[in-house]
């Protein structure tokens, strides 16, 4: 099971064909899962018997973790299915990330063998009263002598009651500032009984089989040997090791838009409205084109985004908070507008289709849960006068194995992960090239667009006074910030199309005049409608997809 | 490649570039930033110093990261780390 084609098409067998009925881990158990708050259990027992914790655990340590562009294609199996039983488990890679960009040799041993062991890791940073701030958190870890007393409240924290170890983010210095907080990387039978209440359940409208946990902690004695990194850097840590999980668990999150469609596709295909196929009808067509497109881009962009964590490493605290805030929004966006021709058959909770309603709740944790997109925009925001300076001084072409169907990629390295990328971004910085390239007549005047509305970002971003960047910027200077997601897009887009291997759908210039599109309509109120050439091209290869049984996505792999 | 308008090694010539950098950040603040006195006081907000770091290490021609504004919170340590590290950088410069 060493390349991912082969543990994808393994795990897409042990998981079965969601659409069978009897399947214990389709979409029909799933649903009924969901309405008792839980995962199905047979696909819980799938994911055991494929040790899929062993994917988020680095080969040096018995893992099968070398590549985050791999991992998450995997993870697609899982959350086209059921997101909450995705997000259960990728919910632990939050809390390993840290273990492997910080941990000691024998917190990283301890963290593999559980996972490897499908046991569980809960990540213990949610303080409800503090949000994304997570430097305003409060429960703390005061130390006494050789030992650290715990001290205060956890909450909205996934597999808490279930895990084995947490990390945890505990303020470790009464002092405000990002040096006053450690983690702990805690074995669960520390959590004394008499010291720690745990609280109810955390209820939520969408990922209803993710159990999300609480603790109050009052007095709790544990040994200094759980800190996790030095004393102080809990948030430095975090702000490295998140980059992995901010851009990788949208980037999972596409599934859900996979799903949507196929849902979509098969009740629209099926159906008769006014004498003809209701997939037939210009406005389901036009909607079903749009939908598939914008997969593609949040895949390019994603896909792009995880290959630069390991080829370009100092860009990752821009291309984090980018597809966070990109890829969830276009999600949201394109789920919202199938359920538009789903009829009414997107809001039931049982028949066959049952599945959509539930996706359409799943995916609106994309847009806010463990970091929020607006959140993103404010991570981005000091960055770009820097990064737009330099994409204007120094434009070059980026990497093609960011964009090319295979690539090889360094090693990942977290602790070389940087808090700032000092204005390097390839993505960026391959705009001022791209009108070099060779490309299809058709797309040229979008590409034009795009180049120029990028040219008019870097005049802007020339023009940001620093202190128009704090947490108090104001909404058309936050606007900028979104502005710079699209145009990594658009860069990714045509990267992908340049490379792709003649022949394939991928080459061709509909898909990416489609992207273009979409992406200039982003910031437009009314987007432009698709030539109709175009949209034939794409609803023609959307349905030879899905009858064929592949992914919708950039990798068009057999699914079960 | 980087031209100073000052001797970034001398971490006085530094420390004076970091104070009137900083006012730029600091827009409601009628005096001068008191290079003994910790940043935070100032209330520079956690992105706003991301901002400042980006913009150091734009000026610079160095990495600096954040944490560096983090671990030497009032000007006078900053310039003082700053100006070591340029030194460090100075042999490779061209």
């Amino acid at each position: 099971m060493t390349d991912i084609a082969t543990r994808a098409d393994h795990l897409e067998k042990l998981l079965g064909d969601p659409w069978d009925a009897d399947n214990p881990a389709g979409f029909a158990a799933v649903v009924a899962a969901d309405e008792r708050e839980e995962t199905a259990p047979a696909a819980e027992a799938a994911l055991d018997e494929f040790g899929l914790l062993a994917e988020f655990v680095p080969r040096t340590l018995g893992g099968r973790l070398d590549r985050v562009d791999d991992m998450i294609e995997l993870m697609r199996s899982v959350y086209r299915r059921d997101p909450a039983l995705g997000l259960a488990r990728a919910g632990q890679l939050l809390a390993v990330v840290n273990v492997w960009t910080a941990g000691a040799p024998e917190q990283r041993r301890a963290s593999a063998e559980l996972l490897l062991d499908n046991r569980r890791i809960a990540c213990a940073f949610h303080e409800l009263a503090h949000g994304n701030d997570i430097a305003g958190n409060e429960f703390a870890a005061r130390r006494l002598g050789s030992e650290l007393i715990l001290h205060g409240r956890k909450e909205s924290i996934a597999n808490l009651d279930q895990a084995d170890a947490l990390v945890i983010l505990a303020r470790t210095d009464p002092a405000d500032g990002p040096r006053s907080h450690s983690q702990l990387f805690l074995p669960a039978d520390m959590l004394a009984p008499g010291h720690v209440r745990r609280l109810p359940r955390f209820r939520s409208v969408g990922m209803r089989g993710v159990r999300l946990g609480g603790m109050e902690v009052t007095g709790l004695p544990v040994p200094d040997a759980v800190l996790l990194g030095s004393p102080g850097t809990g948030v430095e840590t975090a702000s490295r090791a998140f980059q992995v999980t901010r851009m990788a668990l949208p980037a999972m999150s596409t599934a859900l838009l996979d799903t949507a469609l196929r849902v979509t596709l098969h009740h629209t295909r099926r159906r008769r409205l006014y004498g003809r196929e209701a997939a037939a009808i210009p406005m389901v067509r036009t909607t079903l084109a749009e939908a598939f497109t914008d997969l593609l881009i949040c895949e390019a962009l994603s896909r792009a985004a995880a290959r630069a964590l390991h080829l370009c490493p100092e860009s990752g605290s821009v291309h984090a908070p980018a597809v966070k805030y990109l890829v969830a929004g276009v999600l949201t966006d394109a789920v919202q507008r199938l359920s538009t021709v789903m009829g009414s058959e997107f809001y039931r909770r049982d028949g066959e289709h049952a599945v959509f309603q539930k996706i359409a709740r799943d995916v609106r944790p994309v847009g806010f849960g463990h970091i929020a997109r607006a959140a993103c925009l404010s991570a981005l925001l000091p960055q770009l006068p820097g990064l737009l300076g330099r994409a204007r001084r120094a434009a070059a072409p980026a990497p093609a194995a960011l964009f090319t169907d295979e690539a090889e990629l360094p090693e990942l390295d977290l602790p070389g992960l940087r808090l700032v990328a000092g204005g390097r971004d390839p993505l960026a910085a391959s705009l001022g090239t791209v009108l070099d390239e060779d490309l299809p007549t058709a797309v040229r005047p979008l590409v034009e667009d795009h180049v120029r509305g990028f040219a008019a970002l870097c005049e802007a971003g020339a023009a940001l006074r620093p202190r128009e960047l704090s947490i108090t910027a104001e909404v058309p200077v936050r606007e900028l910030a979104a502005r710079y997601t699209v145009s990594l897009a658009a860069a990714v887009c045509l990267g992908v199309q340049r490379t792709a291997s003649a022949g394939e759908f991928l080459a061709r210039p509909e898909w990416l005049l489609a992207a273009l599109t979409r992406l200039a309509g982003v910031e437009r109120a009314i987007p432009a409608d698709l030539p109709p050439a175009v949209e034939d091209a794409l609803i023609e290869e959307l349905m030879d997809r899905d009858d064929r049984s592949l992914s919708f996505g950039l990798a068009s792999r057999p699914y079960a | 490649m980087t031209t100073y308008g000052f001797d970034p090694a001398a971490p006085s010539e530094l420390q004076s570039w970091l104070v009137e950098r900083l006012a730029e950040y600091l827009p409601d603040l009628g005096e001068a930033v008191d290079p003994y006195r910790q940043l935070g006081e100032y209330g520079l907000d956690s992105i706003a110093v991301v901002a400042f770091a980006a913009d150091v290490e734009e000026q610079l021609g160095i990495a600096v990261d954040p944490t560096a504004i983090w671990d030497y919170p009032t000007v006078s340590e900053l310039a003082e780390y700053l100006a070591g590290e340029l030194a460090e950088r100075r042999p490779q410069a061209a």
